[in-house]
């Protein structure tokens, strides 16, 4: 098995990378595919807590570089779902602890016994930007439809373009608000994606459920009824390869939707 | 075996209890005399059906006493298979010889009834009983080995590492010799010592006495909330979906302390007597 390693990336802080990678990853490992997270924000690390693993992480990406320990025993599994696991990064280290080598190493040890790697990039574009990138091949970028967030993506592609060993990337576009597109206060997708010039993977709504998930350190995509978690969900089905239509968000956050939505609910009860 | 001859040992008749609960109360009771530990313990069970967790937790209960099931006896077919497969000896004792008289108090406590009613389920099938409060089961009164007693005291003589201030995340501290701190051990901390660890605040990071095999090592805060504690070679991790508020309140401290327990760690508050 050769499996794909991803880097989810986006310059910009704040945008929800580690929100994507966590949603991502778990939506894969239920789909049936065998996943890894690696968290590369040394230092500052977060996705362990979005997982809910936090408590589980005995040994660290660190400790493995310095053979503290072996590959294996530093995969956390995920308490849900087998397919997940997290090599998570040290708290009490700085980027410098992991090289690119190294990082490249372990991914092309992963790969022989995972269908997806999906590394969680940290903000900014030095040398923990640059270690994420080392052993990818594809690369999602997130952005927000915000100047500042675009811009920085822009940048982002840049430097992914600039590399030669990552083949294809994609746009994510995250935190939309239909309504606020509708009244022409928030940049259309269309908008981001005739300035980045990039093929989209994902729209994915502000949903204020993903606070709360985030701080129960449960992933969106395991509340099937929730609009981001059902767009996170058909993400990693474009990744797998699904054809799917993006969703009409104006459609589904509208108020009509929601009245709808409300009666067919009081009408499925009734049945 | 002779029927109803143990060596060293005794009989304790339960068979008038009609619960689970009943049966943990009086046998806590019973095994609290002095006189009753360190012995080899034959239980009369009557017909109450036990799970295995629970019978589990009767050995656990009698262990920590420093006593050991010698056998029991149960009309229970339910509770012969759970005693099947902890290995626990059983024998038809029932009704052949005359137990000796501990008198059976029929007037439990309504509070501790409820509360191990709680834990066992009034009928007796309630699964996995909560850690936290099987933890108040543990006796304090183990007697030591010379090595044990040995590295119980190294921790007085070891110097200690004294810091007045907040740790962080992403900060970690170690000490060669004990460590105190007075402030908070923030979530995403670190700190390490091979001897003892003490936190004059809010311990919620990652705390490793003993750092160097010490098992005797322990760790002290005013609020245990550790992600992970780990003394010498042993783990032990925050369980799973407990919901701590954001925001702790500072107004109501119990100190707590960690220490090892039969190749666990367990936490006992630390009140007043």
């Amino acid at each position: 098995m050769s499996g794909r390693v991803i880097v989810i990336t986006s310059g910009k802080g704040g945008v929800g990378k580690t929100t994507a990678s966590a949603n991502i990853g778990t939506a894969l490992a239920k789909a049936g595919n065998k996943v890894v997270l690696i968290d590369t924000d040394l230092g500052l690390r977060n996705l362990d807590l979005l997982l809910g693993l936090e408590n589980r992480i005995v040994y660290t990406i660190v400790d493995v570089v310095e053979e503290r320990c072996k590959l294996k025993q530093a995969l956390v599994k995920d308490k849900k779902n087998p397919n997940l696991c997290l090599l998570a990064a040290a708290q009490t280290r700085d980027k410098s602890a992991v090289t690119q080598e190294q990082l490249k190493d372990i991914c092309e040890k992963l790969k022989k016994d995972y269908d997806f790697i999906l590394v969680d990039c940290p903000a900014g574009i030095e040398q923990g930007f640059q270690n994420a990138i080392a052993g990818a091949t594809e690369a999602i970028v997130v952005t927000t439809p915000e100047m500042s967030a675009v811009r920085d993506a822009d940048r982002i592609i840049g430097l992914l373009e600039a590399k030669e060993e990552i083949e294809s990337y994609r746009l994510l576009l995250n935190r939309v608000r239909p309504n606020l597109i509708k009244s022409k206060d928030m940049m259309s997708v269309e908008d981001v994606v005739e300035i980045l010039s990039a093929d989209l993977i994902g729209i994915i709504p502000e949903d204020t459920g993903i606070i709360t998930s985030t701080n129960k350190g449960e992933p969106i995509v395991n509340d099937e009824k929730s609009l981001a978690g059902r767009a996170y969900m058909n993400v990693a089905r474009r990744i797998m390869g699904e054809d799917i239509d993006f969703m009409n968000l104006e459609e589904e956050t509208s108020v009509v939707a929601k009245v709808k939505k409300f009666f067919k609910g009081l009408m499925g009860k009734e049945k | 075996m002779e029927k109803g001859y143990i060596e060293n040992g005794f009989i304790v008749d339960l068979s008038n209890a009609r619960k689970t609960s009943e049966i943990i109360y009086e046998l806590s009771r019973i095994l609290d005399i002095p006189e009753a530990q360190n012995k080899q313990v034959c239980l009369k069970l009557g017909n109450v059906a036990l799970t295995q967790t629970e019978l589990t937790s009767i050995k656990a209960l009698v262990e920590s006493m420093e006593s050991q099931i010698e056998f029991i006896s149960t009309t229970s077919q339910e509770t012969i298979e759970s005693a099947k497969n902890l290995d626990i000896e059983i024998s038809e004792l029932e009704n052949v010889v005359e137990a000796p008289d501990f008198e059976m108090e029929q007037n439990i406590n309504p509070e501790v009834e409820t509360a191990l009613d709680k834990i066992f389920g009034d009928n007796d099938f309630e699964e996995e009983p909560q850690v936290k409060e099987i933890e108040q089961i543990f006796d304090e009164t183990d007697e030591d080995d010379e090595q044990t007693l040995e590295l119980k005291k190294e921790a007085e003589k070891l110097p200690t590492l004294y810091i007045k201030k907040t740790i962080r995340s992403g900060q970690s501290i170690a000490s060669d010799g004990n460590l105190v701190i007075i402030g908070d051990v923030n979530p995403g901390a670190e700190v390490a010592a091979k001897g003892d660890i003490t936190v004059w605040g809010i311990l919620g990071g990652i705390a490793h006495a003993g750092k160097e095999g010490n098992s005797q090592a322990r760790i002290r805060a005013l609020k245990m909330n550790a992600i992970q504690l780990r003394i010498a070679d042993i783990f032990a991790r925050k369980p799973d979906g407990v919901n701590t508020p954001f925001v702790q309140k500072t107004n109501e401290f119990v100190p707590e302390e960690a220490k090892t327990y039969k190749k666990n760690i367990i936490i006992n508050k630390l009140l007043e007597n």
